[in-house]
């Protein structure tokens, strides 16, 4: 990041930054105010003195959710705009894929991921599993809209400059089209796929942050805990605006126009 | 590519000379739940190739539905289109289209929009891309080859949609009600720039239009419709001299013409001569 972009989301955050700081410094003083113990709340100060102590602990756990997080994304990404493909240039897959994913999503995960552990043992496997389960729904549902929200009008001139072939149509048409509603959908779902990755981890984990949160609060830690899932919060962070960079990236026209729109 | 200027040449005991588009007998009915609509009936039209038609009517004439027709987005029930002498059963690629939306996409930098019909045929980009930055310098956009459609105003996309219906040659050009949307400045602004445009090249336009002064301006011909069902009413020749100015609307001529249509609009009943 360059000088010029530093300042420029300085500007674009200097509210959220202060009132971050302002939160923590209220939470720090009324811990120390009010006496509260350190096993039902620590103050802020402890919690960054555990994270300074450890690092690499918190890192080597961090590591694995995220990866098993990502990993959930991805294959969600890549079956949601599949399927939502599907159900859009078909209707007999429409009426039976459909029905099923609402009812799937209307599962809990929760209730389902010790299955999973079952099927596929307790390393990496389930919580990319579960993570994608839960993080395709968004990408279907907002590809599916994505792809039939074009201006029938401009069906129209697809078919006039490419001919009748669907599919053409649906790459050079529809699919851009709807890049800007996926993207919307991966922001929802990437915060979904790492509930999937730690609710992975709370069924049966040897490594990673939700193991790690199971692990302190049998030893009544609550400062790592809280450690834990600052980390957590970091890492959710850091995904949700990994997703809207590469939007910037990929969709340029897109940001320019929603920036210019934005200021008026 | 043959131009249409070769052929005018070619005499073919088939087909009259110079026969650009013929509409035969075409009929249009809807079908639905509540019963069938006419949208146009008996509808029979010679267009040599290269002039301009102007189609004018009010709404729901059928006016688009012919112009769909045409370009074989939609299949008449009765009668045929034969676009110089082969029938028109679909979309065909020696038509370009113009929408009354510009309908350019978002993701394409105007050069791109422009390129989109020959992209989309998969043709080389080095064959085309000069006639694009022509086209676009023509309609005065060549500060704008690199930007992306919202930054334009609404004549100006307008414009890049033309140039994209334009990029490859098409024998036929179909506009339907391109400037319907535009104020009234940048509407005759489009206008000369069509007509200049229309000069430069040989294809056949059919310009769908519900303003009477823009159909007498730009045609060489003017088609009054109908409606309820879609007919023909009134086939008038435009004999004004190209190019034509924007004061040639103060002239007696014009007038005669635009009352000409107009008295049409009122004996059918669509227009009112008082109130």
């Amino acid at each position: 990041m360059n000088t010029n972009a530093m300042t420029a989301w300085l500007r674009d955050t200097r509210l959220a930054l202060a009132a971050c700081v302002l939160g923590l410094l209220a939470w720090e003083l009324a811990v120390r105010a009010l006496g509260i113990p350190v096993y039902l709340l620590p103050a802020p100060s402890a919690i960054l003195a555990a994270l300074a102590a450890d690092p690499m602990l918190f890192l080597y756990h961090a590591a694995y959710t995220v990866q098993a997080a990502l990993t959930g994304f991805a294959v969600a990404v890549a079956a949601g705009v599949a399927m939502a493909i599907l159900i859009v240039q078909s209707s007999p897959v429409e009426r039976t894929l459909y029905p099923f994913l609402v009812t799937l999503n209307s599962i809990p995960k929760v209730a389902i991921a010790p299955l999973f552990i079952v099927w596929m043992g307790t390393g990496l496997e389930p919580k990319v599993a579960i993570a994608a389960m839960i993080a395709v729904f968004p990408i279907v549902i907002d590809m599916v809209h994505g792809l039939r929200s074009v201006d029938p009008d401009m069906i129209d001139l697809g078919k006039s400059v490419c001919g009748p072939g669907r599919m053409k149509i649906l790459w050079r048409i529809r699919f851009p089209h709807a890049l800007p509603t996926l993207f919307a959908g991966m922001k929802v779902s990437i915060s979904l796929a790492l509930i999937g990755a730690i609710v992975g981890e709370f069924v049966a984990a040897r490594r990673g942050l939700g193991y790690l949160i199971l692990m302190a609060q049998g030893q009544f830690d609550v400062v790592r805990m809280f450690a834990a899932i600052a980390v957590l919060c970091v890492a959710g962070l850091a995904l949700f605006y990994l997703v809207g960079y590469s939007e910037r990236l990929l969709l340029p026209w897109q940001t320019a126009r929603r920036k210019a729109t934005a200021q008026q | 590519m043959n131009t249409v200027a070769a052929d005018a040449g070619v005499i073919s005991a088939a087909l009259p000379v110079e026969t650009g588009l013929s509409i035969t007998q075409l009929g249009k009915t809807y079908c639905s739940a509540r019963g069938s609509t006419a949208a146009l009936q008996d509808v029979t039209l010679e267009i040599p190739a290269g002039r301009f038609v102007s189609v004018v009517g009010p709404s729901g004439c059928g006016k688009s539905t012919l112009l769909r027709c045409i370009a074989g987005l939609e299949q008449p029930t009765a009668g045929e289109i034969r676009l110089r002498g082969k029938p028109v059963t679909g979309p065909s690629p020696s038509m370009g289209i113009v929408f009354q939306r510009d309908l350019l996409l978002d993701w394409r930098t105007i050069l791109d929009n422009v390129l989109f019909t020959t992209d989309c045929r998969g043709q080389a980009r080095e064959a085309w891309i000069e006639r694009a930055r022509d086209l676009l310098d023509v309609f005065g956009l060549e500060s704008f080859h690199n930007r992306y459609p919202w930054e334009l105003s609404g004549g100006m996309r307008q414009r890049v949609a033309i140039c994209r219906a334009l990029i490859d040659e098409p024998e036929l050009l179909l506009m339907d009600e391109p400037f319907a949307a535009l104020d009234a400045f940048t509407r005759d602004d489009l206008n000369l720039e069509l007509q200049k445009i229309s000069l430069q090249t040989a294809c056949t336009t059919i310009f769908i239009t519900h303003n009477i002064n823009e159909a007498v301006f730009l045609g060489d011909q003017v088609v009054v419709m109908d409606r309820r069902p879609g007919r023909i009413a009134l086939v008038l020749d435009i004999d004004l001299p190209r190019p034509r100015r924007l004061s040639i609307r103060e002239s007696a001529e014009f007038a005669a013409y635009s009352r000409t249509v107009r008295h049409t609009f009122e004996e059918l009943g669509i227009l009112r001569s008082s109130a």
